[in-house]
């Protein structure tokens, strides 16, 4: 019926003692898409890695075309037809095209490179992906769907059999993507199989045949994608019933504390006008480049509006500087903890009282005792796993990082707080903590907004649902007005009254 | 994906930036106790004053080293900061001047005014550290060679040579114990202030020192200018102890200052370093010249010594980065 | 933001580059100006206007650079030539450019302190080829018949002088320390040939130390100190200028160590009025000035076409306390 391509067999691999694949099992058919779902620890990129050869698996077997292989390194997983095209791409920028896909293998002649016959190589099988640009043209001047053209380019002059893609579609437009899954759809009708990481679920459904679910380095299942549901995948994914994944707790929301009037900023934002309520997470959707992050920037006072009022309980209030906005009882968890949250080289101490560090000081001496009292508190009530709060940041897990950012803020007492992308790239437990945080803040009065890309995580936890798309506000919707399809066509451009 | 793997090899790297200093510490233990065994001079108390003395001026360097390397950047101009300052209080001190506080004030301020100038182009105008402080470099020398007219002052006056030369208890110069002083104070503001504590998260992470509502223009403008500050007193010091100034004076210091740092464990990348670590590179620098001096190594040997330390502890703190990712 | 950036770039530049030219040009420009219109001339110059003649001198910074040239600008005036002094501040590839700039503005002759005695060959090599004479200032390059003519005074007969004093100071026997100039340049090689010569004839006195201390007081002051902390007794310290000498009395004053005989050479003011102080025993003057008056007289004799000999050499002579009265000006 089907023909397998490669099969993965009882993959075991261990960290140092701790075990990131128990016991895989996955096959590939010959040319299907077949995605792989799970959560950031899942064991995904591991698996994938054994399979380009960049990590060895500890047990288990690994098949191709029914043979047994033993694949050591990734120029050896290349020969044998298996490609991969990662997340963040790698080009050489200031070389050719032509120079980028023939890397590795250049055209030779008594030595000398071939730059002709590479160019003439190059274009044809560019074209196979949809590209027509001169081969001889540097990637610099390439766009980022162009540069993964030529990175699949790359595969597919290594004769793949399978190419993994991991989160392919992560920086690109609507557009980008349609094409992207057009090429998709060729290559796997000239039986390649493709093998598609992600952990957006609704593309699962445009583009693949099967998806296999991992959770926690174990096998979960393996659907047919026609006859599975999002519902469904999701429980397999985090091992819970949806309604449990988002514990909305009801709060009684009450007077307006942020107000926002007809906020515009050069380029970014124009006539941004919302409010929040003591006790509500307004949550805010929008595509990336949206204004989203902007929008709280400028409120946080790292960017100047060029027009604009902001209120905080009906006080007009001028916010030029972080500072002053902390002074308003303001807090912000900015969407990239490792370049705008924390001090990864420093402890957790510091980075727990970096803001509030000026409470404890006596005769012009931070007394540390009190500080390391505070800081343990907060670790404590936050779940925080660490040794002692002297250790490195930087030595922690993504969920462990994101709590020291949301106690930096918290030890601050602030009213309200903003959360730009809070569970981004955290496991599973990890989000449902801060998830639970949330609910409890809201609880003792405090204001939340909530930026998320994550639209199940949005639409579980907000009261209202701001949506904005290229610096506008398109619509604000009540919970109980919560519609996937409005809200997507909302993100682009689709006003909503 | 590594995260229950990262956190197993939580315990093997607790503190691993604090373990260079220390690791320094027994270098220089180490070094004392060898160089005890190959001359029996070198332990003396004489000497160990010796040792003192010789490391103050570049450890006060040091100290003001320190603070820019911490905010992520380095001061190329201490050097000739030293030479300026030094001939600023010579001018001052010479010629039947008797007065202390003139001298003292003038070079010290001199001192200061690089340094604020070096941060304001760092700080707020966003040049790179590199760049500015070359460009420094070069005028504050221009400047102390038209000041001095080129030649070295001589004939300091007595009061002024007590500064440096004066002796505590009959025994311990006045030298010694500014440096310690200054060290001492430094340890105290790095590590127990609230200024201290952000540059470290300055130096650690801009950016988040800025969102978490840091000034971060000012941290980065004053400590260049507490950089500035330590060479005007370097500078000042220098003058009495050699009761003498040249132009040419504290050409190359800035280099030893940084090789102080380095050597004690702070990063060049900024945010990390104990203060002690500072001390601890000071002193492995003099003692190492000290000892070798002692034993009569030419000062050629010496230098491809100092190189091959310096770069073998970088070597050491890279591969220790490496490691961790 | 990067607007601003650039703008201070661009203003550093300038500044540097004003200072650098600054410090490169003429620092004592002479009487008149010779502006570069006047035409390459290789030959004799017209009657009855002055010869020219380019002074380039290997640095300014030190207090013997600054004698030499203030001697030879006083010589120049006495003796009547347009003097012009370049400065390379150390810079081997500035003074062969200004070695080739003085050729270029029509020098009737180059008086050179060379940087370096190998790397100012080529320029001297090139400026004689095109017709200017060169005369090698105080110390010589590696090729002496490259240039005219030298005019300087002998480092090893200043070197066995200095030495030689030393030696008498104690009684023909005991420990000397020596601080030495940078290895390999002309003064340090030439005054250790002198200070060897001395100390063959006097089996008895021992080296115990030496080292190079870069010309510098600091380090002289830091090296003497750590050989006092050897607890080896030091009968003399023999320096190779005076500067150094300097920071070893500070060592041994310091250490409360007195009655040392500390010897330098160059004859420095600071130097003269500390051995009427009595706390430097003697130096040893390189007869700055007269070797000034050799050269202008030197090149004059060359710009009327008139012949030289190939080497001229000043006396040199020790000061001590017993002559400080005829040196010390005040």
């Amino acid at each position: 019926m089907y023909k397998t391509v490669l099969e993965m067999r009882n993959i075991w691999k261990s960290f140092s003692g701790n075990v990131v694949l128990r016991d895989v099992n996955f096959t590939v058919r010959l040319g299907e898409v077949h995605g792989i779902l799970g959560e950031n620890g899942a064991g995904k990129s591991t698996l994938m890695k054994i399979l380009m050869g960049i990590y060895s698996k500890d047990s288990g077997t690994l098949l191709l075309d029914g043979e047994e292989v033993d694949i050591q390194s990734p120029k050896q997983a290349l020969e044998l037809g298996i490609s991969m095209i990662h997340q963040e791409l790698n080009p050489v920028l200031d070389l050719s095209i032509a120079e980028n896909v023939f890397l590795g293998k250049e055209i030779t002649k008594y030595g000398l490179v071939q730059y002709k016959e590479m160019q003439r190589q190059a274009l044809e099988i560019i074209e196979r992906v949809g590209l027509s640009v001169p081969t001889k043209q540097t990637m610099r001047g390439l766009s980022i769907a162009q540069m993964q053209q030529v990175e699949i380019a790359k595969a597919l002059s290594w004769n793949a059999k399978v190419m993994i893609m991991d989160e392919p579609t992560a920086s690109l437009t609507e557009r980008e993507i349609d094409a992207l899954f057009h090429i998709i759809r060729q290559m796997t009708e000239k039986g390649i199989s493709v093998i598609y990481i992600t952990h957006k679920i609704e593309e699962l459904f445009r583009i693949c045949n099967r998806v296999t679910v991992l959770r926690n380095g174990e096998y979960i299942a393996t659907e047919e994608i026609s006859e599975t549901n999002r519902d469904h995948l999701i429980s397999l994914m985090v091992g819970r019933e949806i309604g449990e994944i988002y514990p909305k707790e009801d709060v009684d929301i009450g007077e307006v504390v942020l107000e926002v009037e007809n906020l515009s900023v050069d380029n970014v934002l124009s006539d941004v006008s919302f409010y929040a309520r003591k006790g509500e997470i307004l949550g805010v959707a929008g595509l990336v480049g949206a204004g989203r992050s902007e929008l709280m920037e400028t409120i946080f006072g790292l960017r100047t509006p060029s027009s604009g009022q902001i209120r905080i309980h009906g006080e007009p209030i001028s916010i030029t500087s972080p500072r002053t906005a902390l002074k308003n009882k303001m807090a912000f968890v900015t969407e990239d903890r490792k370049v705008t949250g924390l001090n990864l080289i420093a402890p957790l101490r510091e980075n727990i009282t970096l803001v509030t560090v000026r409470q404890f000081v006596e005769n012009l001496r931070i007394n540390k005792k009190k500080e390391t009292d505070a800081s343990n508190l907060y670790i404590d009530r936050l779940g925080i796993k660490t040794d002692s709060c002297e250790s490195q940041v930087k030595d922690l897990s993504g969920g462990n990082q994101q709590k020291v950012v949301i106690a930096k803020w918290l030890l601050a007492d602030p009213d309200i707080i903003i959360m730009d992308e809070p569970t981004r790239g955290i496991d599973v437990g990890a989000k449902r903590d801060i998830y639970l945080l949330m609910g409890e803040l809201v609880k003792q009065g405090k204001t939340i907004i909530l930026i998320s890309s994550e639209m199940p995580e949005v639409l579980g936890m907000s009261d209202r649902l701001m949506v904005l798309s290229g610096g506008k506000v398109m619509g604000v919707l009540d919970r109980n007005k919560f519609e996937q399809q409005k809200i997507m066509d909302m993100q682009f451009g689709a006003v909503y009254h | 994906m590594m995260s229950m793997n990262e956190m197993g090899q939580n315990q093997a790297r607790k503190g691993r930036s604090n373990l260079q200093a220390l690791v320094m510490l027994f270098v220089l233990i180490g070094m004392f106790i060898v160089l005890s065994l190959l001359s029996p001079m070198f332990s003396r108390v004489g000497n160990v004053i010796n040792i003192f003395k010789q490391t103050a001026i570049n450890g006060i360097l040091a100290t003001g080293m320190a603070c820019a390397i911490l905010v992520g950047g380095f001061d190329m101009s201490v050097g000739s900061t030293v030479g300026l300052s030094g001939i600023i209080a010579a001018l001052m001190a010479t010629g039947g001047q008797e007065g202390l506080f003139l001298p003292v004030v003038c070079s010290v301020l001199a001192g200061l005014l690089v340094g604020v100038i070096n941060g304001v182009a760092v700080a707020y105008m966003k040049v790179p550290a590199f760049v500015v402080t070359l460009g420094t470099q070069s005028i504050v020398r221009g400047l102390a060679y038209i000041l001095s007219g080129g030649r070295p002052i001589f004939g300091v006056s007595e009061s002024y040579e007590k500064i440096a030369g004066g002796l505590l208890f009959g025994k311990i110069p006045y030298l010694v114990i500014y440096y310690i002083v200054i060290a001492l104070l430094m340890g105290f503001i790095l590590q127990c202030t609230v200024y201290g504590r952000r540059m470290y998260a300055v130096g650690g992470n801009a950016e988040a020192a800025r969102v978490s509502g840091i000034n971060v223009e000012f941290i980065q403008m004053s400590a260049f200018a507490i950089c500035g500050l330590m060479g005007g007193i370097a500078g000042m010091l220098s003058t009495s102890r050699t009761v003498s100034a040249a132009p040419l004076t504290g050409e190359g210091y800035e280099l030893d200052a940084i090789a102080s740092c380095v050597i004690g464990g702070f990063s060049m990348d900024g945010g990390a370093g104990k203060w002690y670590g500072m001390i601890i590179g000071a002193l492995i620098l003099s003692v190492m010249s000290n000892g070798l001096d002692i034993l009569g190594v030419a000062s050629y040997y010496q230098r491809i010594l100092k190189g091959a330390i310096i770069i073998i502890i970088v070597l050491i703190d890279v591969r220790s980065k490496r490691k961790r990712t | 933001m990067k607007s601003k950036a650039k703008w201070l770039l661009t203003l550093l530049l300038i500044i540097s580059i004003i200072s650098m030219s600054v410090a490169c040009a003429p620092s004592q420009p002479a009487s008149t100006d010779t502006g570069g219109e006047k035409p390459v001339d290789t030959g004799a110059p017209d009657d009855g206007k002055e010869p020219v003649v380019y002074f380039c001198i290997s640095h300014m910074t030190n207090a013997w650079a600054i004698t030499a040239s203030e001697s030879m600008e006083a010589e120049a005036k006495k003796q009547g030539a347009n003097l012009t002094v370049l400065e390379a501040g150390q810079d081997i590839n500035a003074q062969v450019s200004q070695v080739e700039m003085a050729v270029t503005n029509g020098a009737d002759a180059i008086i050179i302190e060379p940087v370096s005695a190998e790397g100012a060959i080529a320029a001297i090599k090139k400026a004689e080829q095109d017709g200017v004479r060169v005369i090698v200032y105080n110390q010589n390059i590696a090729d002496p018949s490259q240039a005219t003519t030298f005019v300087g005074v002998s480092n090893a007969d200043m070197g066995y002088m200095e030495m030689k004093a030393a030696i008498d100071a104690i009684d023909g026997k005991g420990n000397v320390v020596l601080l030495l100039g940078p290895m390999g340049s002309e003064g340090q090689i030439g005054r250790s040939a002198g200070y060897d010569k001395a100390l063959k004839e006097y089996p008895d006195v021992n080296v115990v130390f030496q080292e190079d201390a870069q010309w510098t007081t600091e380090e002289a002051l830091k090296l003497v100190e750590n050989w006092i902390s050897t607890g080896t007794e030091i009968n003399a310290v023999v320096s190779q200028n005076d500067n150094m000498a300097l920071g070893a009395i500070k060592a041994f004053e310091d250490a409360g160590i007195e009655g040392v005989p500390v010897y330098g050479v160059d004859a420095v003011d600071d130097a003269l009025k500390a051995i009427k102080k009595g706390r430097l025993t003697g130096t040893v003057d390189q007869a700055t000035a007269e070797q000034s008056r050799l050269a202008i007289e030197v090149a004059i004799k060359l710009s009327k076409g008139e012949a030289v000999e190939k080497e001229y050499l000043a006396e040199p002579t020790l000061i001590d306390i017993n002559n400080i009265d005829n040196y010390l000006t005040e």
